[in-house]
């Protein structure tokens, strides 16, 4: 089993780590010919975060190889990673790479940052050894992308400073395992509700772009119902809704003010879904999917 | 009674915050010692790793500084000079004063944030207020009900705060380091290694320091075992190459690698750090023996002590605070020239009983043999482990308190018992010689004691395992010679300079030792030497602390 490539982009990559951590202090990170995912699952299974990465975006010489189809997978603590490529955030910052190791008996990520002193311009080189697990092909077996039905309603969310301050207060109103109703039509309005034994608030926005479901790549969802592409101007104004755990929406939203574009997916009902992309021009090279499952009413 | 007049301008008041800030992060009181010219911030961790020694020069430091010693507790004991270098006896400068605070009171009294310029900008920005000055007095009364600290800060539009501390008697703990056998010394501007010390996680343990051809290697790493399913809490390990173009000064033998605590390094850089251009110097002699990092500016004088230990060694683990006990203490008394061995400090703890007799004109040390080095073949025998655990279950104690016999320490590794009341010494006038002078007759015969070893050796796996052993009746005598050898010993600073003695004992340690020494070189198996080495840093009754902290 080996891993080894040096780090183009290690802004976004840490961008994305920085992102993950939020959700969750483990992540399986699953690598393969082709491209890297994080994945982090909660553990209360409301919710679950895939991220994507192709490999030109990030890494530059990349090669892998391993007895199970040149696929590797490993558990990671997310936090320990995003701190270790923060080694790389200086002005001086030169080169980095990353290789799979095993140090005193535990594997490790062993992430080489090459920079250059501030004073004599010379070389120091940092070296970050993560701790991760080894998991096994039959371990991740299960980890399938959750399946989503077509959206009723997908819509670009607001301007992400505002949004994040707004929804820092309903979490607080409404308290520990409160819940947060979001409501989204596909003419561009979203509401965002709150409604506990004490309080109940109700933010709208209006004028919001309603991207068609799919015109970006990576987007999956079952399409076996066949709907009609072309909705009614009855079906436009049709809200969806779902109802989301508040911490968890709060993590979303944090999550999404890393990202430089983001699109929600209201499935009514049944689940919440957020594409957060995370390069600078919002391409599909690294992503992060936030599924929330919505509670029934 | 004493007087004691201190008046800081704002700056100052602001850099003294700082350097309590730095202490606190060490231990919970600080030890305040007024002498003529200067005053000396003292703290020691709790596991008499580290010691910190701050000095505040009276002239430089301070807008106005007057010290006139208590006139009842002159004359009698000889005096030294007022720098405080160096005497030969333990005793400080005659009528200083001496008092212990928690360090916690302090920090809020002096809170940095009185000047315009803050000191540490990162933290106090915006967050200014005005002082004008500030000055300290000391209110002490013959009835000592109301002995007070008192410090009165004079901010802008005529407001004055009065703070009135309490403080309590205590005893100096001066750390020994033999500036002579520290041969590795490096130096490098504290601004560029604070930056590096950034890179390093906050859970990670120890910081190993190995010189290479062209570079220094900074690496930590972590003893604690971790199972299978905490495997990814496993500390950041971080290592960072830096070429020897960096440091100002790097003298240091190939194959000197000295491992310290990771939190101890990064709150004495980032404290450095706060001083523009400072440059940190670093001097040391090998893996097991005392560090000394040191930097001053502006009449304040920094001087951390630190325990180094080898990588490998184990210490107890689980505690989080894994080194040696202070090795501190050195024997002042021993002259430099120990032949073959000039390279090793020995850490003695001095100590003191006050309840004793009159005042001996010498120091009362203990000293510790000559340093026994790390070797394996230094193990020191098994029996020292019980006078180890006894000094470690004690909390530092009031120094009055302090019993005779267990108090001396023997100058074994075991020692760090001793640490805990050799280091509190007293240095009241009212030490007893008596104990002291017995020892020396009686040392020629003695066989060699290993004084470091306490801290050293860890040879003995069933002191590992079991703890302390049941002392050999051979142990027991030497426990009391060693008590008696407090006279012959002079502590504390190492950095004074004087001249030194060297015992006969001494001597003859020193060449055991030497003659050990090729053995420990031999060995190439670096592991097993680690190992075996790894049980002497702990104390006996933290050894068992690991042990139950591993199987549980």
């Amino acid at each position: 089993m080996r891993f080894k490539a040096s780090i183009q982009n290690i802004s976004l990559l840490s961008k994305v780590t920085g992102a993950l951590s939020i959700v969750g202090k483990v992540g399986v990170l699953q690598l393969n010919d082709e491209s890297v995912q994080i994945i982090v699952l909660a553990a209360d299974n409301q919710s679950q975060v895939w991220s994507h990465i192709t490999i030109d975006a990030v890494f530059l010489d990349y090669k892998i190889a391993s007895a199970s189809g040149n696929v590797i997978n490993l558990e990671v603590p997310l936090d320990t990673l995003h701190r270790s490529l923060k080694s790389a955030q200086t002005a001086s910052f030169t080169s980095a790479s990353i290789r799979l190791t095993k140090k005193e008996n535990i594997p490790r990520l062993s992430l080489t940052i090459t920079t250059e002193t501030p004073a004599s311009m010379n070389p120091a080189i940092i070296i970050q050894d993560i701790p991760v697990r080894v998991l096994a092909p039959q371990t991740v077996a299960h980890l399938t992308k959750p399946v989503v039905p077509r959206p009723e309603t997908s819509v670009i969310l607001p301007t992400l400073s505002q949004l994040r301050g707004i929804t820092d207060r309903y979490v607080k109103m409404v308290g520990p395992n409160g819940r947060i109703v979001l409501e989204g039509n596909m003419n561009g309005v979203l509401r965002m509700k709150a409604d506990s034994d004490a309080v109940k608030v109700e933010s709208e926005w209006r004028g919001l772009m309603n991207p068609a479901v799919g015109e970006d790549g990576e987007m999956e969802w079952d399409d076996s119902d066949e709907q009609l592409d072309q909705q009614t101007t009855q079906e436009k104004a049709n809200f969806s809704t779902v109802r989301v755990d508040s911490k968890e929406w709060a993590k979303v939203v944090r999550v999404c003010a890393a990202g430089k574009r983001v699109i929600a997916w209201l499935c009514n009902n049944h689940a919440l879904v957020v594409y957060v992309f995370m390069g600078d021009d919002g391409d599909n090279n690294a992503t992060i999917i936030y599924y929330v499952s919505s509670f029934t009413s | 009674m004493s007087t004691l007049n201190i008046t800081l301008n704002p700056v100052a008041v602001d850099r003294l915050y700082e350097a309590l800030n730095c202490m606190s992060k060490f231990g919970d009181y600080v030890t305040l010692e007024a002498k003529r010219n200067k005053l000396n911030l003292r703290t020691l961790n709790p596991t008499h790793s580290a010691h910190i020694h701050i000095c505040l020069a009276g002239d430089t430091f301070c807008d106005a500084y007057n010290f006139v010693p208590d006139p009842s507790k002159l004359g009698g004991s000889q005096s030294f000079g007022s720098n405080g270098s160096q005497s030969s006896s333990v005793r400080q400068e005659e009528g200083a004063f001496i008092c212990k605070m928690n360090v916690r009171a302090l920090l809020p009294v002096f809170r940095g944030r009185y000047v315009q310029e803050a000191v540490n900008k990162e933290r106090d920005e915006g967050f200014v207020q005005g002082i004008e000055k500030c000055e300290i007095s000391l209110h002490e009364k013959p009835d000592k009900v109301q002995c007070r600290l008192i410090v009165k800060l004079f901010c802008r539009q005529g407001v004055m705060k009065t703070f009135r501390l309490q403080y309590e008697e205590a005893d100096i703990m001066r750390a020994t380091f033999r500036k002579e056998w520290a041969v590795n010394k490096w130096t490098i501007r504290a601004g560029e290694l604070k930056k590096w010390m950034e890179h390093f996680g906050p859970k990670t343990e120890h910081l190993q320091i190995s010189p290479e051809e062209k570079t220094v290697n900074f690496t930590s790493y972590t003893e604690k075992v971790i199972d299978g399913s905490q495997i990814l809490k496993t500390p950041l390990q971080t290592s960072i190459e830096l070429g020897l173009i960096e440091f100002s000064d790097f003298q240091v033998t190939a194959e000197t690698h000295i491992a310290i605590a990771v939190k101890d390094f990064k709150s004495i850089v980032s404290h450095a750090g706060t001083f523009d251009q400072v440059q940190i110097q670093a001097a040391y002699a090998e893996a097991g023996q005392p560090m000394q990092i040191t930097y001053d500016q502006s009449g304040m004088f920094c001087e951390f002590t630190l325990m180094t230990r080898k990588r490998g060694a184990t210490g107890p683990a689980g505690s989080g605070r894994a080194e040696p006990v202070a090795k501190i203490m050195t024997h002042k008394s021993m002259s430099a020239a120990g032949g073959a061995r000039t390279r090793e400090t020995s850490a003695v703890p001095i100590k003191m009983q006050p309840s004793s007799a009159g005042p001996s004109s010498r120091n009362n040390s203990v000293t510790p043999g000559p340093a026994p080095l790390p070797t394996p073949s230094m193990a020191p025998p098994p029996s020292v482990a019980p006078a180890a655990s006894r000094g470690m279950s004690r909390p530092s104690p009031v120094s009055t308190e302090m019993p005779p016999p267990p108090s001396r320490t023997t100058p074994r590794v075991g020692s760090v018992s001793a640490a805990s009341g050799s280091f509190l010494n007293r240095d009241s006038p009212s030490l007893s010689s008596r104990q002291l002078s017995a020892s020396l007759g009686l040392r020629g015969s003695l066989p060699p004691r290993q004084s470091q070893s306490l801290f050293l050796m860890e040879e003995d796996d069933d002191d590992d395992l079991f703890g302390p052993t049941p002392g050999g009746a051979d142990n027991e005598i030497e426990r009391l010679l060693d008590d008696d050898d407090d006279e012959d010993v002079l502590g504390w600073d190492a950095s004074l300079g004087a001249p030194e003695r060297v015992s006969f004992v001494e001597l003859q340690e020193r060449a055991v030792n030497a003659d050990k020494g090729p053995t420990h070189v031999g060995r190439k198996d670096q592991e097993a030497q680690s190992q075996e080495e790894s049980g002497s840093y702990v104390e006996p009754t933290q050894r068992k602390n690991v042990v139950k902290g591993l199987f549980d």
